[in-house]
């Protein structure tokens, strides 16, 4: 029981320290023992702290990400993956030419487009944030209200629709025969040159899975008891600072994160209401009830992961975090809790895992460590382990 | 007369609107004269008003409005 050791001593210096600060509202403040917190988390992941979660969530542990797996109706290969990377970076899959799928999941900008919302054909303005595509091959359903099951079918939805690439997928096909580099990298990948949408969404979801987050100071301090010698492992240990540290342990316990944000890419894949659903005002977004049609899902959006979140902000469904104290003082205030109507089938309810946290500014700031350090620089491209 | 206008004239007023904030309170990192009044409205959650009666009041309202996302917890009216 080497956990509760520990604990206990934190918890006696604490005490101790508090008392000879004596100012009790800022002891929390000094009263954190970094070098204990490190030992503790400097353990395999079995022995950290429980995570301080509801009783009806079933938390898996933050950690590595595992290697991708290619769907059976879709697996890897070499060529398939060079025609998606093609496609994806090519303006002429919108009706316009201008608009690739790398204008809005753009590399340099963490696969995201940096904006509030989308711009797409003709400049229309979109309702949506850009999420990141990184990790997708993780994911299990797509958009954030879910409303497509895989990758290959979410692929097609974009270039057919109004406000982003504005095309049909007839005219697509008919586009890309005329262009013999189309006709060689399809041949290449599928044996035959016939270009069909399916093989466009096949190529398209296979390069998508490659893009996986590069390894993170997170994952460097986890990975620092494999390491062969002492040196190493000092160096990797020291990949994530104490305030980072801190900022993990802080996730996992008093800020409740784990609620959702949880397992290898902190996301539990489902759908919370935080709030934010700007009912009967501008703003508007109905969320996951626009595809489920269920009054309970008025609202809710799917929790992103948050490796790499640094890359791209701002941040939620509607863009509107533009940093990530004003992020974490929402959080801390409880989201935005907003009392049912209990006359309107259709009023939101906003999660009662969101509580208000009392956090206060240095255990903010640490969180934002803590997310910094799951934040390395955006997916290469391609960088996917394949098995 | 010079003096009594400076201190009558009103440049419209600085509102802010409980039921669009998101407690993100990114715009209170500019706010200075209206730091103390939002920051109560913000906690008490509170809609309401307050004059702006300077120009250096009107510019800080002006850049708190621009820097809210929601576009509708604070307005000038
Ligand atoms: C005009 C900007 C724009 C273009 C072009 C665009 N996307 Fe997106 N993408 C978005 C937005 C906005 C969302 C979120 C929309 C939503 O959830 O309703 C999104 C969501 C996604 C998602 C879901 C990610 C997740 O975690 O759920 C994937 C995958 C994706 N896009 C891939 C593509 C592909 C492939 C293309 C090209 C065929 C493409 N996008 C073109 C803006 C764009
Ligand atoms: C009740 C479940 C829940 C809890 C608890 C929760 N989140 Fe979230 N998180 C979500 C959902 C859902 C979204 C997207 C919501 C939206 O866009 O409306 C989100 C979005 C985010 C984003 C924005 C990511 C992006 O790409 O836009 C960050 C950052 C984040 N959460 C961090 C945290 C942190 C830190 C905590 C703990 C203080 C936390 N979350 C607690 C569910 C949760």
């Amino acid at each position: 029981m080497m956990y509760k050791k520990t604990t206990f001593v934190i918890f006696n210096r604490l005490v101790k320290i508090c008392a000879v600060i004596a100012i009790f509202t800022s002891c929390a403040s000094y009263s954190v023992d970094f070098e204990a917190l490190r030992k503790i988390y400097s353990q395999a992941s079995h022995l950290w702290p429980k995570a301080e979660v509801d009783e009806s969530i079933n938390a898996t542990e933050i950690g590595l990400l595992p290697a991708v797996t290619f769907p059976k109706e879709n697996p890897y290969q070499a060529n398939k993956h060079k025609l998606g990377e093609h496609l994806f970076h090519d303006g002429k899959l919108s009706r316009s030419k201008q608009i690739a799928c790398a204008t809005c999941h753009d590399h340099d900008l963490g696969w995201a487009d940096g904006r509030k919302t989308s711009f797409g054909h003709n400049r229309q303005k979109g309702k949506r944030n850009a999420p990141t595509i990184e990790n997708v091959a993780f994911g299990k359903e797509f958009f954030w209200d879910g409303r497509a099951q895989t990758l290959e079918q979410q692929a097609l939805m974009p270039i057919q629709d109004p406000l982003e690439m504005n095309f049909t997928l007839p005219e697509l096909e008919a586009r890309l025969k005329q262009d013999r580099q189309y006709l060689t990298l399809f041949k290449a990948a599928y044996g035959s040159d016939e270009i069909t949408a399916k093989k466009i969404a096949m190529a398209l979801a296979t390069y998508q899975r490659t893009l996986v987050s590069r390894r993170s100071d997170f994952d460097r301090f986890l990975l620092a008891p494999e390491q062969k010698n002492n040196k190493m492992q000092k160096i990797y240990n020291s990949a994530m600072s104490d305030k980072a540290i801190w900022g993990m342990h802080l996730f996992r316990t008093k800020a409740g994160c784990m609620n959702c944000h949880y397992g290898a890419t902190f996301s539990d894949k489902k759908f919370h209401n935080l709030g934010l659903t700007y009912y009967k005002r501008k703003y508007q977004d109905l969320g996951r009830y626009q595809y489920t049609k269920q009054p309970e899902d008025v609202g809710k959006f799917k929790t992103p992961g948050l490796r790499g979140v640094l890359n791209t902000k701002p941040w939620m469904h509607n863009g509107f975090f533009g940093d990530l104290t004003g992020l974490l003082n929402f959080y801390n205030a409880g989201g935005v809790q907003i009392k049912k109507n209990n006359l309107d089938a259709l009023s939101p309810k906003t999660s009662n895992l969101l509580k208000p946290l009392s956090l206060n500014n240095e255990e903010i700031a640490a969180l934002i460590a803590f997310l910094q350090a799951i934040s390395p620089a955006p997916a290469h491209n391609s960088a996917a382990r394949i098995q | 007369m010079s003096i009594l206008l400076a201190t009558t004239v009103s440049l419209g007023q600085l509102c802010y609107n409980a039921d669009h904030d998101i407690n993100s309170a990114e715009f209170m990192r500019a706010a200075s004269h209206y730091q103390q009044v939002l920051a109560k409205a913000m906690e008490q959650k509170k809609s309401q008003c307050w004059i702006i009666s300077s120009e250096k009041q009107r510019q800080e309202a002006t850049l708190l409005v621009s820097m809210d996302a929601t576009e509708g917890t604070l307005a000038l009216k």
